[in-house]
Formats: structure tokens, C-alpha cells, sequence
């Protein structure tokens, strides 16, 4: 089968994610929320025609079924519904930008202009020659109040460079700290220098802006360089703005169940997830729709989203793979918890309930919260690990008591310091220490946790991925409050709440690890071997 | 400070004045790596990314009638490790450069106008200039292993003619004595002249490059007239 991939988006992303593609011979499908003109729009931007990419323009995405390598996507155009089979989705809408007057004080005003007016008179797009005059003064303000952006720092040193060279006037740049790290960023701000661009940095004291009745603006900040004063009247304010994520972006997450940062962007902060990936399968997110840091990664992500849909099949894969989760046939009561919490959106509602294979992570956290537990993993499992452990009995407290103490480790990061640490400081590591890897802190179960005290282990400890660190989003969120529950169930119990323990690890951390388990170690030697194994008969 | 208590207008400046200025002060990018390696920083509120800045920012009357510039010691360690490679000293001098010769600081004043008309800063005769070398000579000659020494003054066609800093003739002469001393162990020919000798040049330190020139132009008119190979200058 072929691969078919549908691009959302139609600015520069879009554009070059849909050249990057059907130069490799993939099939597109450009679905633009504006009306654009297939011909022109082609010979414009793609520079040829025939180029095989099918354009739905003034559309909207209504819904997506299925999974990776087998979408049915549903587009409406002119309130008439059309239907796309598709391998793989790439979301490439442009950044919104929001114009900042409010948050320096200032009402716009023919001398009080945004960004986004200067860069349209400058390239010519406006008919405002009085702002191009020779000789004016002009502040720039930017990033006095917030974190510069790269994208917009970029814009504001090559419009500084412009008024100052081109049409020589004298400009000023008002910022807080300039993230110059961005590509070219630098060269940049060495070339407006030179041209004479003279910039203010406030860090610590706020500047006063005072906008008269009359519109003109005055400036005081303090020079943190001379500890002094500092008074300007430009001529003209050109205020900064804020990128936002595209209007279109909130919908497209709904429509396609994908997660959004707290502005709203489609990528969380998350280390284990490489570019463009989101939290789900065969769904990218590319250039603004999940903020990138400058222009360069608008080619960057492009290519990136071409590689991931090169190596789509182009139809479901029939073997069973190991390590996906399975739903029971016939024990499945379709309580539709796994439907509801699986964060990759694996699970699949057509009759009875199963697991789009392709689609799924095999984080385990619907097999965990499965009220019935009739959802395992295709191949070993948690449990399958935990059976090969092995521990004996003991007497009571003597000097020589060797607490067991069983870890669960999520493999993408305390499995990785574990090893690290193993292969480094063998000998610091606690004797009675047994390790069980998990997929995802997520994927242990209440279940587990309590068959394992069952087993004789004298401490458990989960040691997951730092909050906002999880590849599957919410694993560690599962594994502290299945945690939490399991602690108070012991003191229930009457059996000590302090031989379960959590902590959250990154892979890099194996002295970490090390001083973790030392002091869980400690903690056990202080309370002794657990009632149960001392009720074990020595095998 | 007082030289920035008063508020910058920015609009009255002109920074067109000091652009010019061919020492890369506007690559500034205040990380201040200057004012940590400055032996005088701190000193009455000087610190070299100021210099710099008021420069930058074109604030000319401030920073030439500002004591600043004349707190510097020139030891050139803020344009060592100036990232950006600004001529930090080369500014300072230029700044100092721009004050009216009158107003340049007393002693350095009234130095170099000395200099200019005796040759030394000091305005020591020429007769009381070869006692005292005579003196410090005389004085080695008692030590044991040199009682052959002289002090060589003029002589033609030495391998090594040496200036000397005015304040070894006046309250340190013993510092002479170390490395005529080496000269003598180690049967270097040498000289030092009997007039023009001051190695000091307050004409580069204050950024007067036509008194500089005058200085300068003395040493080489000895080392023409007595014939010297090499020169020895250790200011």
C-alpha cells in the first residue's frame, strides 16, 4: 500500500513539510483552513505544478479515526463531507502573534507601532513611507517584561539593522536579557552594532514608559551599566509581540486527541520525546505548531517529519509484536477505563474493545488500571519479571540482616542510571537490591506492588521519570498515586507504610540512584525484616 | 559617582562623535570580564565597562572632564580578556587625549612639560645626573667582585644603551644597581646617555601623541649618536 500523509497548516511549515514529502514520493494531502488557490499556491511556493499534492482549501478537519498507518480522516468543505484514508498526519499550522502594547502601557498610534507594521513597511506591504523617514529616533521595545523569543529577537535586530542602514536613523532597542543562541542570532547582533544600534538591557528595575495625550512617548530606565538614569523621547515605538499558537491549533487537538502545552502548543517540555514526535503515533507536530526556537528549524522539522513518514507502511501490521497490550475477548466488561486513560490513544471502540497494535507504546498503564485485570502484555510481562525473584526467608533482626528490597525502575530513565550505576559502583550498591524494569512507572499495577511484599521483600520502591518527564505523559502521575493508595492500604494493614517508597530519577543520575537506595537501605535496616518473609519457610 | 548622578538624555547625545573611534567599543556586550580583571576597579567608582559605555553612548563632555579615565594604570589586562577584543586601553587614552592640556592631572602635567624642556621629568641638571650615577658606580666598586666597575655614560658603539626611569636617579637608585650589576658579570658592553635619558613617556600616558613623538624621538637620536646596537627600555 502506499504511504498517504495529510499536512494541516498552509504557511511556510506546511509548505516545506508537503515539498520535503513529495519530492520523496509520498503522497500528500494539504488541508488549509483559509481559501488559497491550488495553481498559484503551488507555482508559488512549491514552484511547480504537478506536483501530485491534493489541496482541500477553506476546509476544516472534522474527525480522525483509526491509527498510525490507518487514518480515516473526514474533511468538510463547503458544508460537504469528504473522506481521506491516510497513513500519517502532520500538523503545520503558523504561529498567531499578539501585539504587545498592552503590557508596555501604550495605546497604538501613528507613532506607536507593532512589529509586524514596521516588517510590513520595510518589505513593502503598507504604504507607510512617514515611518521610514531619515533621521527619526526609534526605541524598540522588547522582551522587557518577558522571556525574548528567538523568533521575534530575530525579527527586531533585522528591522533595527534595516531603519539604521537603509533609511539611516537612529535606533534604539530597549530589552531584558537577549537570547542571542538561536542560528545566526549573534552574527546578527554584531552587524547591528556596527551599524550603530544601540541597545539598553533592564533587568533589575522595570523602565517607566509615559505615553502623553498627544501620543509621544518618554522613556526612563536605569543604565545598569552606569548605575544611572536614563531619559529617551523617540519618535517612534516599535512594540515587540508574542507568538501564540495558531487559532486553528486548539481544534486540530481535539479533533486528533493530541496533547498541548499549558499556551497551547502541541509539545510538552518532554526529554524522552524526540522532535516533532506527540503523544501519539503517526501524528507529528512540525515549526510553529509546536514552537520552535528560530526559522531554521521551520527546514529542520520538515525534513525530520518526511524521515518519520518514509518509514510508515502504508497498511496495518497483522503480526501480533511483542510488548503492546491485549484486552481479554471474553473477560472485557467495556468499562472503557482503557479507552478513557491511555495517553497515546491506542484503544480502539469498533464492537468490542482492542488495541491498535501499531499505535500502541506499551506503557502498560491500562493493563495497571484495568479494574479486572483482563489486560496483558503480547509477550513477558511486569508479573512474568517478578516471578523470577526469588527470596528466602530470615529470623528475626540480627547484625547480619540483609534487607531484600525489589525496584521497579522505568527503563527510560532510573533503569538507565541503575546501569550506569552498576557498571560504575557495583560495590556501593545495596546486596539485597533486585531490579525489575518496567516500560513505564506507569504499567505497575497495585497488584504488583502488593505480590511482591506477598513474595517476602522487605522494601518496594518505584523510581520513575521526573514530573513532566514521561514518555507517555502521565505514567509517573499513576505510579505516585497508585503509590499513595497502596501506602495507606498497608498502615490498614498494620504492616509499615515506610517500606514503599517513590522518588523520581532522570537516566543521568546513577550517584542519585545509588544514595537513593542507600538511604531506603538504611530506612529498612531501622524497621527490620518484614513480617511475612520472616513467616517464610527457608527454601 | 557624581560623573552619572545626573539623568542621561539619550536625546541630547550625540553618538555620531565618538563612532569613529576605531577601538570596538560598541561590540560591548557588558559582560563585564574587564571590570573583575581591573586592578583599580572600585577605586572612587571607576570601572573600565563604564569607560566604555559612556563612550558607546557618546557622552562626551562626562567622560573627558570625568576623573575616570585618569584613575586607569594602562596595564592593558581588560583588553586581554575582553571577549569581544575592545582596545580598552587604546579608548582610555584617546579619552584622555581630548581634555585640554591644562587640565591633564598636576604631576603628569607638569612632568612631561618638564620633560620637554630639560629632557627629564625631574628637571635634573645634567651635571647632578652623572654625580649620581658616579655615586651608585663608586658605591658597587666597594662590594667585592666588583672593584673594576664604572659606570660607562656615552661611550660610542656599545651593544646595549639604556634609559632611565626618573625615579631611580632621585629616591631609588639601588634599584640601579641589580642590573648593572648583571652587565658588569656578564662583560656586556653598555651605555647610558648624559642627556635625553628619561625613559618614561607621560606623552603616550596622557595622549599627547606630539610630545609623545618629541620623547620618543629622543631616545632614537641617542641611540644615532652613540652609535648603540640595541636599546634597553624598560618603561
Amino acid at each position: 500500500m502506499t504511504v498517504k500523509v495529510l499536512i494541516a497548516g498552509n504557511g511556510a511549515s506546511a509548505i516545506y513539510t508537503a515539498k520535503e514529502l513529495s519530492d520523496n514520493g509520498i503522497d500528500t494531502v494539504l488541508v488549509s483552513g483559509k481559501a488559497i488557490d491550488r495553481v498559484n499556491f503551488l507555482k508559488d511556493t512549491i514552484q511547480k505544478e504537478d506536483t501530485g499534492i491534493l489541496i482541500y482549501s477553506d476546509s476544516e478537519i472534522i474527525s480522525c479515526q483509526g491509527c498510525v498507518n490507518d487514518f480515516q480522516i473526514t474533511i468538510r468543505s463547503n458544508e460537504k463531507d469528504s473522506s481521506e484514508n491516510i497513513s500519517g498526519i502532520v500538523i503545520a499550522e503558523e504561529y498567531r502573534r499578539k501585539d504587545n502594547f498592552e503590557s508596555y502601557g501604550l495605546k497604538p498610534s501613528p507613532s506607536v507601532i507593532s512589529l509586524s507594521e514596521i516588517t510590513n513597511a520595510i518589505e513593502g506591504r503598507s504604504n507607510h513611507s512617514a515611518l521610514l523617514k531619515e533621521g527619526l529616533k526609534v526605541l524598540f521595545l522588547t522582551g522587557c517584561f518577558q522571556e525574548s523569543n528567538p523568533v521575534i529577537l530575530n525579527e527586531v535586530m533585522t528591522r533595527a539593522l534595516q531603519l539604521q542602514k537603509k533609511y539611516h536613523q537612529e535606533v534604539f532597542i530597549l530589552t531584558g536579557n537577549l537570547k542571542v543562541g538561536g542560528e545566526g542570532l549573534e552574527k546578527l547582533y554584531r552587524e547591528t552594532k556596527e551599524a550603530g544600534v544601540f541597545y539598553a538591557k533592564v533587568n533589575q528595575i522595570p523602565p517607566v514608559i509615559e505615553q502623553l495625550d498627544n501620543g509621544s512617548v518618554t522613556v526612563v530606565y536605569q543604565d545598569e551599566i552606569l548605575q544611572s538614569l536614563a531619559k529617551i523621547s523617540p519618535d517612534m515605538v516599535v512594540v515587540d509581540e508574542e507568538l501564540l499558537p495558531s487559532e486553528n491549533l486548539e481544534a486540530l487537538a481535539r479533533v486528533f486527541e493530541l496533547n498541548q502545552d499549558k499556551t497551547g502548543f502541541l509539545q510538552t517540555d518532554n526529554v524522552h520525546r524526540e522532535p516533532v514526535f506527540t503523544n501519539r503515533k503517526g501524528i507529528l507536530a512540525a515549526g510553529p505548531s509546536r514552537r520552535i526556537a528560530d526559522h531554521h528549524a521551520y527546514l529542520d522539522d520538515a525534513a525530520n517529519a518526511a524521515l518519520v513518514m518514509m518509514n510508515l507502511t502504508g497498511g496495518k501490521i497483522d503480526s501480533d509484536p511483542v510488548g503492546k497490550a491485549r484486552i481479554g475477548v471474553v473477560e472485557c466488561a467495556r468499562c472503557l477505563t482503557c479507552f478513557r486513560i491511555c495517553p497515546h490513544k491506542a484503544i480502539r471502540l469498533e464492537g468490542r474493545v482492542t488495541v491498535y497494535a501499531d499505535a500502541c507504546e506499551g506503557c502498560g498503564i491500562c493493563i495497571a488500571e484495568c479494574p479486572r485485570e483482563y489486560i496483558t502484555w503480547t509477550g513477558p510481562g511486569i508479573s512474568d519479571d517478578l516471578e523470577k525473584i526469588h527470596i528466602s526467608g530470615t529470623a528475626e533482626q540480627t547484625e547480619d540482616f540483609i534487607p531484600v528490597i525489589v525496584a521497579f525502575c522505568c527503563t527510560r530513565s532510573a533503569g538507565k542510571s541503575f546501569r550506569t550505576a552498576a557498571d560504575q559502583f557495583q560495590s556501593s550498591l545495596p546486596k539485597g537490591l533486585k531490579i525489575v524494569e518496567v516500560p513505564c512507572a506507569g504499567g505497575i499495577s497495585m497488584g504488583h506492588i502488593l505480590s511482591t511484599f506477598m513474595k517476602g521483600a522487605d522494601g518496594v520502591i518505584l523510581l520513575t521519570c521526573h514530573p513532566g518527564n514521561c514518555y507517555s505523559e502521565v505514567g509517573n502521575q499513576y505510579a505516585k498515586s497508585r503509590a499513595e493508595n497502596v501506602k495507606s492500604r498497608l498502615s490498614v494493614m498494620g504492616f509499615e507504610k515506610e517500606r514503599l517508597h517513590l522518588e523520581t530519577i532522570a537516566a543521568n543520575m546513577e550517584t542519585d540512584f545509588v544514595r537513593i537506595v542507600n538511604a531506603f537501605q538504611k530506612q529498612l535496616l531501622k524497621i527490620g525484616p518484614s513480617s511475612i518473609r520472616k513467616n517464610l519457610k527457608n527454601s | 559617582m557624581t560623573e552619572t548622578d545626573k539623568m542621561i538624555e539619550m536625546n541630547n547625545l550625540n553618538r555620531n562623535g565618538l563612532r569613529s573611534w576605531p577601538h570596538s567599543q560598541d561590540y560591548c556586550i557588558t559582560c563585564g570580564a574587564c571590570s573583575s580583571s581591573c586592578p583599580v576597579s572600585g577605586i572612587d567608582g571607576f570601572d573600565p565597562r563604564k569607560i566604555v559605555r559612556m563612550v558607546s553612548l557618546g557622552m562626551q563632555e562626562e567622560i573627558v572632564s570625568s576623573r575616570w579615565p585618569w584613575i586607569c594604570t594602562m596595564c592593558g589586562k581588560c583588553e586581554n580578556v575582553c571577549p569581544m577584543e575592545i582596545d580598552i586601553p587604546g579608548l582610555i587614552r584617546k579619552v584622555r587625549s581630548r581634555r585640554d592640556r591644562d587640565k591633564v592631572p598636576g604631576i603628569l602635567h607638569k612632568g612631561l612639560d618638564t620633560a620637554i624642556q630639560t629632557g627629564n621629568n625631574l628637571g635634573l641638571p645634567q651635571e647632578d645626573f652623572i654625580f649620581i650615577l658616579q655615586d651608585v658606580g663608586e658605591e658597587i666598586a666597594q662590594e667585592p667582585g666588583f672593584e673594576d666597575f664604572t659606570v660607562p655614560v656615552d661611550k660610542i658603539g656599545a651593544n646595549i644603551l639604556t634609559t632611565i626611569h626618573n625615579k631611580l636617579v632621585n629616591t631609588h637608585t639601588d634599584d640601579l644597581k641589580h642590573w648593572w650589576k648583571i652587565f658588569f658579570a656578564a662583560k656586556e658592553e653598555w651605555t647610558v646617555p648624559s642627556i635625553n635619558w628619561e625613559g618614561t613617556n607621560w606623552g603616550l600616558f596622557t595622549g599627547d601623541d606630539e610630545r609623545m613623538k618629541i620623547m620618543t624621538g629622543r631616545v632614537a637620536e641617542n641611540m644615532e649618536r652613540l652609535q648603540a646596537k640595541n636599546l634597553l627600555w624598560p618603561e
